[in-house]
């Protein structure tokens, strides 16, 4: 405040960054957080192979120019053939590498229907996509690696190719954490199945509220035939399947996910995809809407190469299974508050008014897994692609591993700050109807967006990690804290008015409280 | 002013440059101080357990920060508003304002801050529609987006301060809703711009001192190459009634100034480039740009204070943008890499070589000599700070008292064919023409290319046409061997590994 005031008065104070922090400035910083050492050794000596590594890489690569089908599947087929390499580690690798890859055309980058591959378009042209970027790292980089994107790098989804009004707007987010979110919606789904009476007969019609670990997620009726009336449901897709991942909540897994990206980021089509589209005219069981869609979307050409590019075999059962593995083992983002003492009060405050004014309620701040363990299936597992294992407790990479430290419990807790479900946000928050090639809206003004998902309908973004990824909300309008919790409308109406009408000072609490919500916080290294 | 430049808003920016306002009355004598010493951080791969702590308690010191700001709003933002008087009394010290102008670069404005614009309200057709920041994807004109809300945003590719991705790329000089409208634009990367400035001025003084003495030096009816350090832009007729004839000058403007910023060399000094960054990809307008009412169709019709009408006036100050120049000056400038291993080592030579003889080194010259190494980051010729770049040329050669820019790059712009022109001109540069950008650090970057098209070096040098086709027809006929020595010559010109939390 001090600084404040100096400006304004008239004889200025020189203006001093390093008194606007209570410690100073970078040359006088504080001594490491405790327990920092103990963590940097280890890990540093992965720093310093990670540099020899990606120095002799580039230099290799530049060699021989490095193709995704010549580079990555050998080492994958390696994977397949050799017992001696350990295949999580290899398949994190390569799944690393093609995450940072630039993508080229002869990898299979972009499309060449109507143009010239790649045939770029920074809107997307319906569900068929961009191609838009050459990378998943270019969108995924704010507050480091698989961080989110800024408001440069939104993608303007569903659109007519052309007018970036006409598109829906969607700011990256941040990737860390997957495989814990993963596993959580899994377990999630596995119980409200099992309250949907999906394993019992039922000799009447039965109405099932379904609640799991305090979420509510709606009312189902359950007949005695074995369906479900699910016209109720809003919280969920009909299948009764959480899909914790995308900000409507489209995917369920890692794998599907990514799968997508690369189809509308980067028209590289999954051979899954491909594959599932020759089964002409059918919707496939078990593939959520949205893959559902973005079958019907690959492009007009040839069977085998839908988008008509001089690559046909662009993303197969490997790189799917790297890019998931990879996901699935990002470091969990942390609760990291601040350190001087009257910071340290506020963000104390602010921790209980965000459970007071009713954030919590939908900002859900902890959920319990009971087995933090992932088994990645390839899409066709045979002998030789058989299903990778992974387990939270030790083999996420470059953060500690998933942890209970209450031991009266069996189960892991993770501090997620979503309730994993979609809510009405309101006209606020609602996309605008879209027009062009998304479907006309079936009644009032609110068009549906995606198979079935209404225009206004969002999934609770999850809020770890929340300090590192601004700008906030779903088109990332708002660029500080205070304007996205004011953004909010429909059923976080009564939460937003409760916040509009603290006192300053409370309102500044809760957001120190929300900026604790951090990154692992581990350097990296550049370039 | 410059009949070449199509803009009003570059005429006036240059103009902002070339002329100077009445200085204040008491003035302190300006005063040289060597950059290095305050910013250089790794010339070479150090120690990253040292790498390491540094770059957390930094990230600790700006976390604190923030929360500080969160609880205490104001506490940071009125220490970043730096005044340009309180640098020149010296109240504020070189380090403080490189870290001032880290923290600026890094910070996302807000539209307190003056983020984007409010002209929503007014219906002004240089704007969007939505209400303040109004942010969108296409620049309309020479107004711009805004379309990011912090310089990091774009510029961080291979390190703080590097270049953007393709996701990255702006759409200018467009409708404001097509991107199919706009001229695509990669980020560049900023590390050595206050070099290339330099570079640039001694050019331009080069030229202009022959132009000034061709009446003098060259007999009527005839005509003289016109050369700055050995880059040749072309010639100097003098006709046979004794008028100087321009129409011989190739690769620069008729106004002979060497402007090394812009893929297509339209910006002349590092302070024009910031102050049009500002305006059009943030929406911050700078104070210096205000007061240049003169092109106010092109920053918005609100009140003369205010012309982007949200509110916010004096966004940024003419010590902001220094802090801001400062900082840009301080950054480490790329390496060449020596390769580990022995195989690599021993191919980097043949590549070097193959890198001239192909012609490659014709236009991106690898080295060019430096005089006078002081460069002024402030407003005018006699304000503070006066900043000493030689420490940054450490690991290049010194030969005396001239020091060697090795940027490969000649600083002037070449015709690169249809294969790589633009759909239009841009700013009175034809859609062809392209300075050639320099390849210091190029592969720390990446996409490659005006619009990062090109995903790897590779395809990036077949991608060349125009003045540079000879050179790219004998690459794509090297043996595998040889393609692979250059390339991996290339992969030399990169910047220092160390470690930190990416922005």
């Amino acid at each position: 405040m001090s600084a404040q005031r100096g400006a304004g008065s008239a004889s200025p104070a020189p203006p001093n960054l390093a008194s606007a922090g209570t410690t100073g400035g970078v040359l006088t910083a504080p001594a490491l957080p405790m327990g920092y050492t103990e963590a940097l050794v280890p890990y540093l000596d992965d720093v310093l192979k990670t540099i020899s590594r990606k120095r002799i890489e580039r230099y290799g690569t530049a060699i021989e120019p490095g193709e995704l089908p010549s580079e990555l599947m050998p080492r994958t087929n390696k994977v397949r053939f050799e017992t001696r390499i350990d295949k999580l580690e290899a398949h994190f690798n390569a799944g690393e590498e093609l995450f940072e890859t630039e993508l080229t055309t002869i990898d299979g980058f972009g499309d060449a229907m109507g143009g010239k591959a790649p045939n770029m378009h920074r809107v997307h042209r319906g569900a068929h996509g961009g191609p838009d970027t050459t990378s998943c790292r270019s969108c995924h980089h704010r507050g480091g690696d698989d961080g989110a994107g800024e408001w440069t790098e939104n993608a303007l989804v569903g659109g007519d190719g052309e007018r970036t009004d006409r598109a829906l707007e969607r700011n990256p987010p941040p990737l860390h954490g997957g495989g814990a979110v993963q596993i959580l919606g899994a377990e999630i789904t596995t119980a409200l199945h099992k309250l949907a009476h999906y394993d019992t007969k039922l000799t009447e019609p039965a109405t099932v509220k379904l609640v799991y670990q305090g979420v509510d997620f709606g009312t189902v009726r359950v007949m005695p035939d074995g369906s479900i009336d699910t016209t109720k449901l809003r919280a969920l897709d009909p299948d009764l399947v959480v899909r914790p991942f995308g900000w409507k909540g489209t995917h369920s897994t890692l794998r599907r996910f990514a799968e997508e990206a690369f189809q509308v980021h980067h028209g590289m089509t999954s051979d899954t995809l491909r594959q599932r589209r020759l089964v002409v005219g059918t919707a496939p069981y078990g593939l959520s809407p949205a893959t559902r869609a973005l079958t019907e979307a690959l492009g007009d050409g040839p069977l085998d190469n839908p988008d008509r590019d001089q690559a046909a075999m662009e993303l197969n059962d490997d790189h799917l299974s790297a890019i998931a593995v990879y996901l699935a083992l990002l470091p969990l983002p942390v609760i990291d508050p601040p350190r001087a003492p009257d910071l340290m009060a506020a963000w104390r405050q602010g921790s209980t008014t965000f459970q007071k004014i009713g954030c919590a309620d939908c900002h859900k701040p902890q959920w319990l897994i009971h087995k933090p363990i992932w088994i990645e299936r390839p899409d066709a597992t045979t002998e030789m692609r058989p299903p990778i294992e992974l387990d939270l407790r030790k083999d996420i990479r470059n953060g500690p591993p998933l942890r209970n430290f209450d031991t009266t419990i069996y189960s892991y807790p993770i501090f997620l700050f979503s309730d994993l479900r979609r809510h009405d946000m309101g006209p606020e928050l609602a996309d605008p109807a879209p027009s062009g090639k998304a479907a006309p809206p079936p009644e009032g003004d609110r068009a549906p967006v995606g198979p079935q998902i209404p225009a206004s309908y969002f999934l609770t973004r999850p809020l770890w990690g929340l300090a590192d990824s601004g700008p906030y909300l779903h088109d990332g309008r708002a660029v500080t804290l205070q304007d996205a919790i004011i953004a909010h409308g429909g059923e976080a109406k009564a939460a937003r008015d409760a916040y509009a009408a603290l006192p300053a000072e409370q309102q500044r609490a809760l957001q120190v409280f929300l900026l604790s919500l951090a990154r692992q916080p581990l350097p990296e290294v550049t370039p | 002013m410059i009949r070449a430049a199509g803009s009003y808003l570059l005429a006036a920016l240059v103009g902002l440059g070339a002329c100077q306002r009445t200085p204040p009355p008491v003035q302190p004598m300006p005063v040289n101080r060597a950059l290095g010493d305050t910013a250089v951080r790794t010339l070479h791969p150090q120690d990253p357990s040292d790498d390491a702590r540094r770059a957390i308690a930094e990230r600790y010191v700006r976390r604190e920060r923030r929360f500080r700001e969160a609880w205490e709003p104001g506490s940071t933002t009125a220490a970043l508003r730096v005044e340009q008087h309180d640098i020149d009394s010296g109240r504020v010290s070189l380090p403080q304002l490189v870290e001032i102008g880290r923290e600026l670069f890094l910070t996302d404005f807000t539209p307190a801050q003056g983020l984007g614009n409010g002209l929503a309200a007014r219906k002004s057709p240089i704007a969007g529609a939505k209400p303040a920041p109004n942010l969108r994807h296409v620049h309309a004109k020479e107004f711009g987006g805004p379309d990011g809300t912090r310089c990091a945003g774009c510029h961080h590719v291979g390190g703080l301060g590097g270049g953007g991705f393709s996701a990255d790329n702006s759409f200018l000089d467009g409708d404001g809703l097509h991107p199919a409208s706009a001229v695509v634009r990669n980020p560049r990367a900023l590390f050595g711009a206050a070099l290339l400035q330099k570079l640039a001025e001694e050019m331009t003084a080069e030229l202009h001192a022959q132009a000034q003495g061709a009446a003098r030096n060259i007999p009527r009816g005839s005509s003289a190459p016109l050369v700055a350090k050995g880059v040749r832009f072309g010639k100097l007729s003098i006709t046979p009634d004794g008028r100087l004839d321009m129409s011989g000058i190739r690769g620069v403007s008729t106004d002979l100034v060497v402007r090394p910023f812009g893929w297509k060399g339209t910006t002349g000094t590092l302070r024009q480039s910031v102050v049009e960054g500002l305006q059009q990809n943030l929406g911050i307008q700078a104070e210096e740009l205000i007061r240049l009412r003169g092109a106010a169709a092109f920053f918005g019709d609100g009140p003369p204070a205010d012309p982007d009408a949200d509110g916010v006036t004096r966004e940024a100050t003419e010590g902001m943008v220094t802090a801001l120049l400062a900082f840009i000056a301080s950054l480490p400038p790329p390496v060449e890499d020596a390769p580990m291993n022995s195989q690599f080592a021993i191919m980097l030579p043949r590549g070097e070589q193959l890198f001239t003889e192909l012609g490659c080194a014709s236009c991106h010259v690898p080295e060019l000599p430096l005089h006078d190494t002081v460069l002024g980051l402030g407003p005018t010729e006699r304000s503070r700070p006066r900043v000493d770049l030689a420490p940054l040329l450490a690991a290049a050669e010194a030969k005396g008292r001239t020091m060697t820019v090795r940027l490969y790059s000649d600083l002037r712009r070449h015709h690169m064919g249809d294969e790589l022109s633009d759909l239009r001109g841009y700013r009175g540069v034809p859609k062809d023409q392209f300075l050639t950008p320099p390849l210091w650090g190029v592969m720390a970057g990446g996409p490659f290319l005006h619009d990062g098209r090109a995903g790897t070096i590779d395809q990036a040098i077949l991608m060349h046409g125009g003045e540079a086709k000879a050179a790219r027809d004998a690459y794509n006929k090297l043996s595998i061997e040889e393609g692979g020595s250059l390339r991996l010559f290339l992969q030399s010109l990169t910047r220092p590994f160390y470690l930190e939390f990416k922005p």
